[in-house]
């Protein structure tokens, strides 16, 4: 194919994944993918999960025009304790120029009101078990032929015998969708869906990895939040040396060295074969000005040797440098 | 290129990167918690690199007319990038490096390509 028409259709099929305008179109039929949901039986359900399932409470925000995104973020958000509405994310998601909002963006929204957002494995079977154990999830859909119809809303209700699912969606409070439908719909989008959770609750499927993987990025923009969540990640599982990296991490990153270190030697006991803990202490250590405690973490890390090695020579060398320094400062008279 | 120009491209460039200083980047030295829940793990510096990978491409003149034209202005951009993770971050900058060099496609439909990519890459 030549270069030209190859990158015109790259730029179609990109073009063609455009967020638009919340269309309020019945779902399409567009997924090539497996459906989950075969012959009246769920694929791949997780153990125990219930037949139906209901979440209460779960706000409406009602939108007729581009505003799915601010309005489905709204209403997990509010739904989960944080007071905002729709029109106060609309800067913080809606992209004008698209006439929709990103996916990227919605994740970024709920990190900076103080609620960590899991974005699902891709498995109907793990985003009922999220409305049984009471969580409303954000959903992307596809709901039309068009280029731009991609749609969010919120699951709130699933029932199987029924074959049905009640979505927040557009204007409709309570749209219902045959599971089948609903399915196409979410696997033209990658099944992409997530859930917004406050620190000490742990959703059904969530294994430690993913949870802490959604934490760590608020680090930055809701310090307090990802505290917190570390904090009932270590109650949740006591062995969570991660958990503990990030208590240091932030200690550090608020300049408190002693606490980072604390917990950073935490962290080390917890993963005594590991060298990034005993890096981070020594960083720490050399930070709160004490460079021969920082040499003898930093000769832990080495002679562990990883998974780092070029992080920890690289700390070393800042070690024997802040110690040359000391050293010349208090050589001359 | 006029000196007013080249200053003004050197602004710009600096004013994208101070106010990305802001954003939660963790020293290299120092393994930051993002980098431990990588499944696949790249290190700090890759993160750095993605980072400054974005960062100049925000920082371009022409990028920011276009996300203005989008109706995003450059604070709303980077409050944005700032709550974006590593991953997410790294998942642009891939992007960025595999768009066709300029001259083969339109600009706007670079930056529209960018913007764009942020749905596809999670939701493959």
């Amino acid at each position: 194919m030549e270069p030209g028409l190859r990158i015109a259709r790259r730029l179609s099929l990109t073009l063609s994944l455009i967020l638009g305008g919340c269309a309020a179109l019945p779902p399409g039929m567009l997924s090539t993918a497996p459906l989950q949901f075969q012959h009246g039986k769920l694929v791949d359900a997780p153990e125990g999960l219930p037949a139906a399932a209901h979440v209460v409470g779960v706000p409406f925000f009602p939108d007729d025009s581009h505003y799915c995104g601010p309005a489905s973020l709204a209403s997990a958000l509010v739904f989960s304790g944080v007071q905002i509405a729709p029109q106060q994310l609309i800067a913080q998601v809606f992209t004008p120029g698209l006439e929709g909002s990103l996916q990227f963006d919605l994740l970024g929204a709920a990190r900076r009101a103080g609620r960590i957002p899991i974005v699902l494995p891709f498995r109907l079977g793990v985003l009922f078990a999220q409305v049984a154990a009471g969580y409303p999830a954000v959903v992307l859909q596809k709901v039309g032929f068009g280029a731009r119809d991609w749609h969010y809303a919120v699951l709130v209700e699933y029932d199987l015998p029924a074959d049905r699912v009640t979505l927040r969606s557009s204007t409709a409070r309570d749209l219902q969708l045959s599971i089948e439908q609903f399915d196409r719909s979410w696997a033209a989008g990658g099944r992409w869906a997530f859930i917004t959770i406050q620190p000490g609750q742990f959703p059904p499927d969530i294994a430690e990895p993913r949870y802490l993987h959604a934490v760590a990025p608020l680090e930055g923009v809701a310090p307090e939040t990802a505290h917190a969540a570390y904090e009932a990640a270590l109650r949740h599982w006591p062995a969570s040396w991660i958990a503990m990296m990030g208590l240091g991490n932030l200690a550090y990153a608020r300049k408190d060295y002693p606490r980072a270190a604390i917990h950073f030697a935490q962290a080390a006991r917890l993963q005594p074969q590991d060298g990034d803990p005993m890096n981070n202490l020594a960083q720490a250590l050399l930070a709160a000005g004490d460079w021969k405690a920082a040499q003898g973490a930093i000769d832990v890390a080495l002679r562990l040797g990883k998974p780092h090695p070029e992080v920890y020579r690289s700390t070393a060398a800042q070690i024997a440098k802040a110690r040359a320094a000391a050293l010349s400062e208090s050589a001359a008279p | 290129m006029f000196p007013s120009q080249i200053s003004r491209q050197i602004l710009v460039a600096t004013l994208g990167v101070s106010l990305m200083a802001a954003a939660p980047a963790a020293r290299a030295e120092l393994i930051g918690t993002q980098q431990l829940t990588e499944s696949t793990a790249p290190d700090s510096a890759t993160f750095a690199k993605d980072r400054a990978t974005l960062d100049s491409f925000m920082a371009r003149a022409d990028v920011q007319a276009k996300l203005e034209q989008m109706g995003l202005s450059q604070e709303v951009t980077q409050q944005r990038l700032a709550a974006l993770s590593d991953a997410e971050v790294a998942q642009l900058a891939n992007r960025i490096n595999s768009m066709p060099a300029a001259g083969a496609l339109g600009f706007q439909e670079m930056v529209i390509i960018l913007l764009v990519a942020i749905l596809v890459v999670l939701a493959l």
